[in-house]
C-alpha cells in the first residue's frame, strides 16, 4: 500500500474538521461559551482559599464552585482551550474562506436572478446610454470596466472592493498582537523590588543598581458625609539609577515609569513604612542580632531573657493616613500600633499606640522607644521586546475592523441593450453583507441612472420598472 | 519623608467653596434630567401622532438636555481640575451624553426617531440614578493621573452608548417583526372567523398601542440599522479595551491582569463578536441576531453596574 493510500481514509475526517472550523457558526458558539465562562470568572472571586467560598455562598453553591473549579477560571485548561479554538478557527477560516474568496469575475450574468436588480427603458440610443451610465457611476465613486458582450454593452463596476480584505487585515492584526505577546513571553522578563530608603538594590538582568533616595506620599483630606478621609494624591520614588553610563537621578511616579536606555521599565507599584524601635534594658541599649531594625506588620521581637515579645502592627499618622480606620481623627504625629505579649498573652486589650519619639515600658526592665519610620517603595520592573508588535497589531486590528464593519464592498453589473425605440438598462448589485444593507443606496443609484440620461439630454422619460 | 502632613488641617472654608461649586454643576445636571424626561415624552407622543413637529420638539429638547449636561460636565471639570469621569456619577453622565448624541446622529442618518422613548427613557434613568454616586470634587487618585484617562474611559463609555441604541433598535425590531409576521399570517387566511374582524384593505390591524409600528421601517431595515450601530459600538469597545490594555502596560506593567472589569468587558466584546459573526449568515439575521444583541446589552449592564458596584478590583472607581 502506498503512503498516499494509507493516508486517504483520514482525509474525509480532516476535511470535516476543517469544514467545521471554518463554519462561521463555530466561532459564534465558541464566542458565546467564552463570554459565559468569562462572566462566571468575573462574578466568582478567583483564587481564594476554599473557606472563603463557604463564607460567601450557601453550601451547595460553594460546593459547586469548588467542584467545577470555578475558582480559577482564567488559567484553566478549558478556558485556554476556548481561546486556542478561536485562534485556530480564525486561522482556518482565513485560509479556507477569506483568502480564497475572489471578487466576482466580470462576466455576463443573468441579472434578473439577483435579489437587487432593476430595469430601465429610455429613448436614448444604447451606446449613448452606456456612456452616460458609465460617467454617472464613475462620479459615484465606482471603478467601471465596460465590455461589449454579444450585442450588449456591459458595465462591470465596483466600489470599496478593498473592504473585502477587512476581515483578513483584522485577523492579521490579531496574529501580530499574538506574536508580540509571544515575544514578550519568550524574551522578556519582569520582577519586583522592595527598596527601603537609602538602600541600594542590584537588578542584574537590567544591569542597573537602584538606590532609593526618598519616597514621598501625598494625601489630600476630603470631606465626606462620614467625616474627613485622606485620598492619595501622589506616590513618588526619587531614585538614583547607576548603569554603565553613570548615575542618573530619576523620579518614578504612578503612571510615569522610568525607562532605562536598555528599555527596561521601572514602575511605582506599592509603598509602605517600616517601623523602627530602640530597645533599652535597665538604661542600656540592647542590640538584636537577628533583626535588621525594620519592622513590617506582623514582625515580632523576642526580648532576650524574658518571655516577652513585641509585635509590630502598623503605622498610623500623617505620613500614611491611608492606614487610618474610618471615623478616627488623624494623629498629629506618626505612631506605631504595637502589642506586647507576655507568655504569649497580650498585656493590653487594645494595641498600644506609641508616637514617634516616645517610649513605653515593656516590663522586666525593658523600655521600647519609637524611632522615625523608614519608607519603602515597591517597584515593578519589566522588559518586553514584544510591545511594539502588540501596539502595531492593535492598530492593524482596529484598521481591519473599520474596513470590515463600516464599508460595504459592492459589485455592479449593468447591461445596456438596444430595444425598439431606445435602450434598456438592467442593473444588479451584490454585496458581501446581504442585500438589505445596500437597498437604499441601490434605489438612489437607480434613480440617478434614470436622471443622468434625462439630464444628459436623451429624449423621453426613463422609467424604473422594478427594483427588489 | 514628611513628618507632618501639609494637608492635615482640613480647611473648612475650602469645603464651603467646594460645596458651592458642586451645587453649580448639580443644578445643570438636574436641569438635564428634567429636559430629557420632556424629550422622552415628546418622542412618546410621536408614537401616537405622526407629526414632524413632534419629532422636531423632541430633538430640540434632546439638544437642550445635551447643552445642560455639557455645562454640568464642563463646570465639574473646571472646578475639580480633572476629567469629570472619575466616578460612577461622572461615567453615567458621559454614557447619557453620548447616548443622546448618538441617538440624534443615527436618527438623522437612519431615521430611528421612533426609538426615542426607549433611548431617552433609559439614558435619563441612568442619569437620574447617577445622582447617588456623586463623589463631589475629589482629587484624582494617582493611578488615574495620566493622559490615558482622557481617551480610554470616554471611548469605552461611548461603546456602551452605542450598544444602548442597538439594544433599543433590537427591541423595536422584535416588535415590528411580530406585527409583520402576524400580518402575513392573517393575509394568508382566506376564510374563517378572523376575516370579519379585519378590514379587507389593510389585511391586518395591529393593537392600538402598537399602531406606531406601522410607520417604523421594515424589520429588514431595522436589522441593518442594528447591525450598523452595533458595529460602531464593537469598534469603540475594541479600541477602548486595547487602550485600557496599553494604559495598564504603562501604569501597572502588564497588559492584562484578569481584573473583573477587564474580564467583564471581554465577555461583552465576545457576545458582540458573536453577533457580528452571526450576522454574516442570512438565515441567522433578524430575530436570532436581535436576541444576541439584547444579550450583549445585558452583559454590558453586568460589566457596568455589577462589576462597579459589587465586585471589587483594580477598576473600582465608583
Ligand atoms: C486591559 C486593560 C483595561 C480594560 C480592558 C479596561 C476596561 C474598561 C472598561 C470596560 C471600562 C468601562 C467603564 C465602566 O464600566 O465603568 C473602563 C473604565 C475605566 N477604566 Fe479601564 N480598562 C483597562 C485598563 C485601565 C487602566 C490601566 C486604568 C487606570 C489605571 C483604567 C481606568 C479606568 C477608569 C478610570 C475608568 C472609568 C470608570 C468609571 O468612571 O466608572 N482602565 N475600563
Amino acid at each position: 500500500m502506498s503512503i498516499a493510500a494509507r493516508h486517504r481514509p483520514t482525509q474525509p475526517f480532516v476535511e470535516e474538521v476543517l469544514k467545521l472550523l471554518s463554519n462561521v457558526l463555530f466561532p459564534v458558539v465558541v464566542f458565546l461559551i467564552w463570554a459565559i465562562a468569562t462572566t462566571i470568572g468575573t462574578a466568582v472571586d478567583q483564587n481564594q482559599p476554599p473557606e472563603r467560598y463557604y463564607e460567601e455562598y450557601p453550601v451547595p453553591v460553594a460546593n459547586l464552585v469548588l467542584r467545577l473549579h470555578l475558582t480559577n477560571v482564567f488559567h484553566s485548561i478549558p478556558y485556554i482551550s476556548l481561546i486556542v479554538l478561536l485562534l485556530v478557527s480564525m486561522s482556518v477560516c482565513t485560509f479556507r474562506r477569506v483568502i480564497p474568496k475572489r471578487f466576482p469575475k466580470d462576466r455576463a450574468v443573468p441579472i434578473e436572478k439577483f435579489a437587487l436588480h432593476a430595469a430601465q427603458i429610455t429613448a436614448a440610443d444604447s451606446d449613448g446610454y452606456a456612456l452616460a451610465a458609465r460617467r454617472y457611476l464613475e462620479r459615484r465613486g465606482f471603478a467601471v470596466r465596460p465590455q461589449r458582450i454579444g450585442d450588449a454593452n456591459w458595465l462591470f463596476a465596483d466600489k470599496q472592493k478593498w473592504a473585502r480584505y477587512g476581515v483578513l487585515v483584522a485577523h492579521l492584526g490579531f496574529a501580530v498582537m499574538a506574536l508580540g505577546v509571544f515575544l514578550g513571553w519568550l524574551a522578556g522578563y519582569r520582577g519586583q523590588l522592595q527598596i527601603f530608603s537609602g538602600q541600594t538594590v542590584a537588578v542584574d538582568r537590567a544591569a542597573v543598581l537602584v538606590t532609593l533616595k526618598k519616597f514621598s506620599a501625598v494625601f489630600q483630606p476630603v470631606q465626606t458625609p462620614s467625616g474627613v478621609t485622606y485620598q492619595a494624591a501622589k506616590f513618588q520614588s526619587d531614585v538614583a539609577v547607576r548603569d554603565s553610563g553613570g548615575i542618573h537621578p530619576e523620579s518614578i511616579l504612578v503612571n510615569h515609569p522610568y525607562l532605562t536606555p536598555k528599555k527596561v521599565y521601572f514602575y511605582q507599584a506599592s509603598f509602605g513604612f517600616a517601623g523602627r524601635l530602640a530597645i533599652l534594658r535597665n538604661g542600656r541599649p540592647v542590640s538584636l542580632p537577628e533583626s535588621d531594625g525594620r519592622l513590617m506588620p506582623g514582625d515580632g521581637i523576642d526580648l532576650p531573657g524574658t518571655s516577652r515579645t513585641i509585635e509590630y502592627g502598623t503605622m498610623l499618622g500623617p505620613s500614611d493616613p491611608s492606614q487610618l480606620p474610618a471615623g478616627l481623627a488623624l494623629p498629629r504625629r506618626d505612631e506605631y500600633a504595637l502589642w506586647i505579649f507576655h507568655d504569649k498573652i497580650p498585656t493590653t486589650d487594645k494595641p498600644i499606640l506609641l508616637p514617634i519619639g516616645r517610649s513605653v515600658d515593656a516590663g522586666d526592665g525593658y523600655v521600647v522607644s519609637a524611632l522615625p519610620p523608614l519608607a519603602w517603595s515597591g517597584l515593578t520592573y519589566r522588559y518586553d521586546p514584544g510591545e511594539l508588535w502588540v501596539g502595531a497589531g492593535a492598530l492593524i486590528l482596529v484598521g481591519g475592523f473599520i474596513m470590515a464593519l463600516f464599508f460595504v464592498p459592492v459589485k455592479l453589473y449593468a447591461r445596456v441593450q438596444a430595444t425598439a425605440g431606445g435602450a434598456t438598462l438592467d442593473l444588479a448589485a451584490t454585496t458581501t453583507k446581504g442585500n438589505a444593507i445596500y437597498e437604499e443606496d441601490f434605489g438612489a443609484l437607480v434613480n440617478g441612472l434614470r436622471d443622468c440620461v434625462e439630464i444628459g439630454g436623451a429624449a423621453g422619460a426613463a422609467s424604473v420598472e422594478a427594483y427588489a | 519623608m514628611p513628618d507632618t502632613n501639609p494637608y492635615t488641617q482640613y480647611n473648612t472654608n475650602a469645603g464651603g467653596a467646594m460645596n458651592a461649586h458642586v451645587g453649580a454643576y448639580m443644578a445643570w445636571y438636574e436641569a438635564a434630567v428634567v429636559v430629557y424626561v420632556l424629550a422622552a415624552i415628546a418622542f412618546l407622543a410621536y408614537w401616537a401622532f405622526a407629526h414632524r413637529a413632534i419629532v422636531r420638539t423632541g430633538a430640540s429638547l434632546a439638544v437642550i438636555g445635551l447643552l445642560c449636561q455639557a455645562a454640568s460636565l464642563g463646570l465639574r471639570w473646571r472646578y475639580s481640575g480633572h476629567v469629570p469621569w472619575n466616578d460612577l456619577y461622572g461615567s453615567l453622565s458621559v454614557v447619557t451624553f453620548a447616548a443622546v448624541t448618538f441617538f440624534l446622529f443615527f436618527s438623522i442618518r437612519f431615521g430611528i426617531w421612533f426609538a426615542g422613548p426607549l433611548v431617552l427613557g433609559i439614558a435619563d434613568a441612568l442619569l437620574a440614578y447617577a445622582r447617588g454616586w456623586n463623589k463631589g470634587l475629589e482629587p484624582l487618585v494617582p493611578s488615574l493621573q495620566s493622559p490615558w484617562i482622557l481617551i480610554h474611559v470616554p471611548v469605552v463609555l461611548c461603546a456602551y452608548s452605542a450598544f444602548l441604541i442597538s439594544f433599543a433598535t433590537s427591541i423595536v425590531y422584535l416588535l415590528k417583526k411580530r406585527v409583520e409576521d402576524q400580518a402575513l399570517h392573517f393575509a394568508g387566511r382566506s376564510v374563517g372567523a378572523a376575516v370579519a374582524a379585519i378590514p379587507p384593505e389593510a389585511g391586518f390591524v395591529s393593537a392600538p398601542y402598537l399602531r406606531w409600528l406601522d410607520r417604523v421601517p421594515s424589520s429588514t431595515k431595522l436589522d441593518v440599522i442594528t447591525y450598523r450601530v452595533t458595529a460602531v459600538g464593537e469598534i469603540l469597545l475594541t479600541v477602548g479595551i486595547i487602550l485600557g490594555a496599553l494604559w495598564a502596560h504603562v501604569s501597572w506593567g502588564t497588559y492584562w491582569q484578569w481584573d473583573p472589569k477587564e474580564d467583564a468587558a471581554l465577555a461583552s466584546w465576545a457576545v458582540y463578536a458573536a453577533y457580528l459573526h452571526l450576522h454574516t449568515r442570512p438565515s441567522w439575521r433578524g430575530t436570532k441576531a436581535a436576541w444576541v444583541c439584547i444579550a450583549g446589552f445585558v452583559s454590558i449592564l453586568f460589566c457596568y453596574f455589577a462589576v462597579n458596584i459589587y465586585i471589587s478590583g483594580l477598576h473600582s472607581y465608583k
